[in-house]
């Protein structure tokens, strides 16, 4: 599979594609979205596993625990964060800072059933704890010029 | 080094170039405007939201390929190969047999915009082209490696936010392009079934070494649905995430892999 040679692909000849200037609105209203979706998005979800887990997760018993070695700045300190259900399961992790830099994030539990699924949510979590908003540009669907002069007056634009 | 910021709008939405340079302010202007010239001059003959472009004439069946400008017939191949590419899930020719390259056009656009700061010796620099990214090789301030991939709602929506964050520092990954109903709602449509997309996810996300990879892939996966999961963790340099409506994520082992770079 070739994928990087976008610009030097080869000449091909043209197959017989009939452009019909009747069809035009139809293609338009393709193109802005204008055909309804009924998608149920969950939000709720998503939030739980994004770190967002003050008011969905859900915890058993007092389970955090932090070994440290060392002081907190120069040493190896290392967190067990609370178990978070998620609506396919419960993860835990294990957060470890050296120096007050994070190091290692360790999965503790999963019992969602698919190795695979298990763990991006943590990953995905993972990533955005130690991240937090320290980043460059925010990724996502093409935004249209409207939504991106609502989003610049909301904290979100101010990072991108 | 100076900092510096543009925001231009075209295509209907807006690119962000930000970076570092030690060019005078009068010099970074003719660049950055000789950078956005690109970006128009690609809007004015392939937008169909413009009636008198030459893509709408195409449409209208006033004109043939041959009589567009050369970059036509060049963005029509481009096309053909990458539906071959993406087994047929990326297609320019719509259900109705008109040809509509807007799938393409905004990050080979982009592209050609990166290649004029390029060439005149910028090296640090990202392009933030609608929610689709580009990083040069020279970065040097570490947040400019991170980006934020937003949750599956619109960034002016009351929920809007960051679903991760991917660090593309000390990878091959120039590029992260993300494809999904968040913004302008069901608006991909499946060329292997010629109607509109309806699956289980809400947004794919995707790195590769160049924009249009990227782009490109993304919105094949997301018109091929779960199963372009697996497609693409085949794929050399791509890799994927993808968003479920139900709120579960999936993607290529290559992207847990990032992921778990990016936590530390």
């Amino acid at each position: 599979m070739q994928t990087n040679n976008v610009y030097t692909f080869q000449e091909t000849p043209k197959r017989e594609r009939k452009v019909l200037g009747s069809t035009i609105a139809l293609g338009l209203a393709a193109l802005v979205g204008g055909i309804g979706i009924d998608l149920a998005i969950n939000p709720n979800a998503i939030a739980t596993i994004t770190g967002n887990t003050a008011a969905t997760a859900t915890t058993t018993g007092t389970t955090k625990t932090t070994s440290t070695t060392g002081t907190a700045s120069t040493g190896t300190v290392s967190a067990t964060g609370d178990p978070i259900g998620y609506q396919y399961g419960t993860i835990q992790l294990k957060v470890t800072k050296t120096n007050g830099k994070i190091t290692a994030v360790d999965l503790i539990q999963s019992d969602a059933t698919n190795g695979r699924e298990a763990a991006f949510p943590t990953l995905v979590q993972a990533a955005i704890s130690s991240n937090g908003s320290n980043f460059g540009n925010l990724g996502g669907a093409t935004f249209t010029t409207d939504t991106f002069k609502q989003a610049l007056d909301s904290a979100i634009s101010k990072l991108g | 080094m100076t900092e510096f910021r543009r925001a231009e709008e075209c295509m209907g939405t807006f690119f962000v170039f930000h970076g570092r340079t030690a060019l005078a302010t009068v010099e970074l202007d003719e660049l950055l405007d000789a950078a956005c010239a690109k970006l128009h001059e690609a809007d004015s003959i392939f937008s169909l939201y413009k009636p008198e472009s030459p893509l709408s004439k195409l449409s209208r069946g006033e004109t043939s390929v041959a009589q567009c400008p050369p970059v036509v017939d060049h963005v029509w191949n481009l096309c053909e190969d990458w539906e071959k590419v993406t087994g047929g899930y990326f297609s320019a020719f719509t259900p109705q047999n008109t040809f509509d390259p807007s799938g393409l056009v905004k990050t080979w656009a982009a592209q050609a915009a990166i290649e004029v700061l390029l060439s005149a010796g910028l090296t640090d620099f990202t392009l933030n082209a609608g929610g689709d990214i580009w990083l040069s090789d020279g970065i040097t301030d570490d947040r400019d490696w991170k980006i934020g991939i937003s949750k599956p709602v619109s960034i002016a929506s009351t929920e809007a936010g960051v679903i991760t964050v991917v660090n593309l520092k000390d990878t091959d990954y120039r590029a992260l392009a993300t494809s999904g109903i968040a913004e302008r709602g069901s608006h991909i449509w499946n060329p292997q079934t010629k109607s509109p997309v309806e699956n289980e996810l809400v947004q794919v996300s995707v790195v590769a070494k160049d924009l249009v990879t990227a782009d490109v892939w993304a919105t094949a996966a997301f018109a091929e649905g779960p199963r372009a999961i697996d497609r693409i963790a085949k794929v050399p340099g791509v890799e994927i995430l993808a968003i479920f409506a139900d709120g579960r994520i999936d993607g290529s082992e290559g992207f847990a892999e990032l992921l778990r770079k990016s936590a530390v």
